[in-house]
């Protein structure tokens, strides 16, 4: 490349333009000194000495700092671009199961046609079985699930949601409302539902799964809550088949007692080992309890329970045993194993 | 650009900051240069009401800065200032579909016609240099009208010598050919 030459001064035609505009744009002494006047204002003297100044390593480390606070902020934008682009699907499984409502999940993961949605409802699946079997789930067996999900499936809310038991009671009561239970019961069934995954005695969660039962006969809800019921009579006991299916019946209060019923024993105390009532078929016992509000029963094919006056009245029906539900006025409930022989 | 720039160890910066001298007072500054910074601002195209505001961001702008001090030559550090702002200003100006000529003159110790006139020549020589690119024009007001020698342009501006060389010739020829042209029309 060559060098360019020095041009030299301003030729000659140009000169005349030149000098006639040497002093074009000079300022006036007044506008000199009234610029001098603001630069010299103590507010603009301060505003340009109160710059901290800091050191420089200082200032290397807080470049690194934004650099690294930076990056990480990018990433979760990127992470979170991309979940938007996965779908709603994703977001709604992903809500879903951190609320703690693995069936939901599950039932949402299987709408999903990826690979990797298949894999975790299969993982999903065989936790949630795990769970209604009463066999605690601990992170270990997280680890499948994790492999094949997305980051969202926080595995301390995975672990929670099985074994505590945070399962969604809203989404429950909403399901029940659905299924035409009032509020109230759908309520009192869903955290029932929720108290069988969280109770930590095997008893407990029988207890609650009874309520459920009984409460709400019927719907999906007590579908699950035999499902579980089974799964822990089965580990209670090895001879699981010859336990009764649970088909809860509420019965009706206000019913009149009928001529012929008996009373046979007085309502015995509430503990457990209290509870067991022994019956052959086509004979009856009658309870006596003042302030009886509600009472369920299991499966009335094997006992048949009605209200009389101050108490009430167990037939047996067939040989088996069964479960009845007793609710007192002031919310004290109790559970009596009802076991029929034949005659 | 920084005062730290090339400067690899902490001893190295240590002595950067040991070594930097203090700042200039901001008074002597402006009066030392205020004036040719305000011609060349307005020379280089910013419309006449927006010329005092770029002048005072010039001296703000270079008072603020920590390496300004270490500088060579605070005029040229100034004019560097004030050409980038002048561009801006001339950008700006240019969306605004027409500058307003204010209804009041704002200098009321100078005689009307005085003021008129000093307005007139602005104009004429902002339409004259219009012709030319920006970076012509730069060159041209900084070597012809400022008289600056073009080493000291080049540092204002951050080009090349032959850079700065190249740009004058082009300017003037374009200048030349525009005052036949004005003359045979």
């Amino acid at each position: 490349m060559s060098d360019e030459l020095d041009p030299g001064p301003p030729p000659s035609e140009l000169k005349g333009l030149l000098m006639e505009h040497l002093l074009t744009g000079e300022p006036t002494r007044a506008e000199l000194d009234r610029v001098g006047r603001a630069l010299l204002q103590p507010r603009g003297l301060e505003r340009q000495t109160s710059r901290r100044r800091f050191p420089p390593e200082l200032l290397a480390a807080a470049a690194v700092l934004s650099i690294v606070v930076g990056g990480a902020l990018i990433v979760w934008n990127v992470r979170a671009e991309v979940q938007a682009r996965e779908g709603p699907l994703d977001r709604e499984i992903f809500v879903v199961l951190e609320a703690g409502d693995v069936q939901l999940a599950e039932a949402l993961l299987t709408k999903c046609a990826r690979p990797e949605c298949q894999e975790s409802r299969r993982e999903l699946s065989r936790l949630a079985r795990k769970v209604e079997e009463g066999v605690p789930v601990v992170a270990d067996d997280l680890e499948g699930l994790a492999q094949h999900s997305a980051e969202a499936l926080n595995t301390n809310q995975i672990l929670s949601a099985l074994n505590a038991g945070q399962l969604a009671t809203e989404l429950r009561v909403n399901q029940l409302q659905r299924e035409g239970v009032a509020g109230s019961k759908a309520t009192l069934a869903a955290n029932a539902f929720a108290r069988a995954h969280r109770d930590s005695s095997i008893e407990g969660r029988r207890q609650a799964l009874l309520d459920v039962l009984s409460l709400v006969p019927g719907t999906t809800l007590a579908g699950q809550a035999r499902l579980m019921f089974d799964g822990l009579a089965a580990r209670e006991s090895p001879d699981a088949s010859a336990t009764a299916p649970i088909l809860a019946t509420e019965v009706d209060l206000a019913k009149e007692p009928e001529p012929g019923d008996e009373v046979s024993a007085p309502l015995p105390a509430k503990e457990p080992g209290d509870t067991h009532l022994d019956l052959i078929v086509g004979t009856r016992t009658r309870l006596t309890a003042e302030g009886l509000a509600r009472v369920a029963i299991g499966d009335p094919g094997i006992a048949d329970v009605r209200a009389v006056r101050a108490g009430l009245v167990i037939e047996g029906v067939a040989p088996g045993t069964t479960t009845m539900l007793v609710w007192m006025a002031k919310g004290e409930r109790r559970a009596y194993t009802i076991t029929v022989r034949a005659k | 650009m920084t005062d730290f720039e090339g400067a690899n160890t902490h001893a190295q910066v240590t002595a950067l900051v040991t070594l930097t001298p203090p700042r200039l007072d901001l008074a002597t500054l402006y009066q030392a240069h205020g004036r040719q910074v305000w011609r060349t601002v307005a020379r280089l195209g910013v419309p006449f009401e927006g010329v005092e505001d770029v002048v005072q961001e010039v001296f703000l702008i270079a008072h603020g800065r920590s390496n300004f001090a270490a500088h060579s030559s605070p005029l040229t550090y100034l004019l560097g200032i004030a050409i980038k702002l002048a561009a801006n200003a001339r950008r700006t100006s240019r969306r605004r579909v027409a500058i307003a000529v204010p209804d009041s003159l704002p200098d009321g110790a100078r005689g009307v016609d005085e003021e008129l006139d000093r307005r007139r020549l602005l104009t004429e020589l902002d339409r004259t240099l219009s012709i030319l690119p920006d970076e012509q024009r730069e060159v041209l007001v900084l070597c012809d009208l400022e008289s600056l020698s073009a080493p000291e342009v080049s540092a204002v501006l951050g080009v090349k010598l032959n850079t700065v060389y190249s740009r004058l010739r082009l300017a003037r020829a374009a200048l030349l050919r525009h005052l036949g042209k004005e003359a045979r029309s």
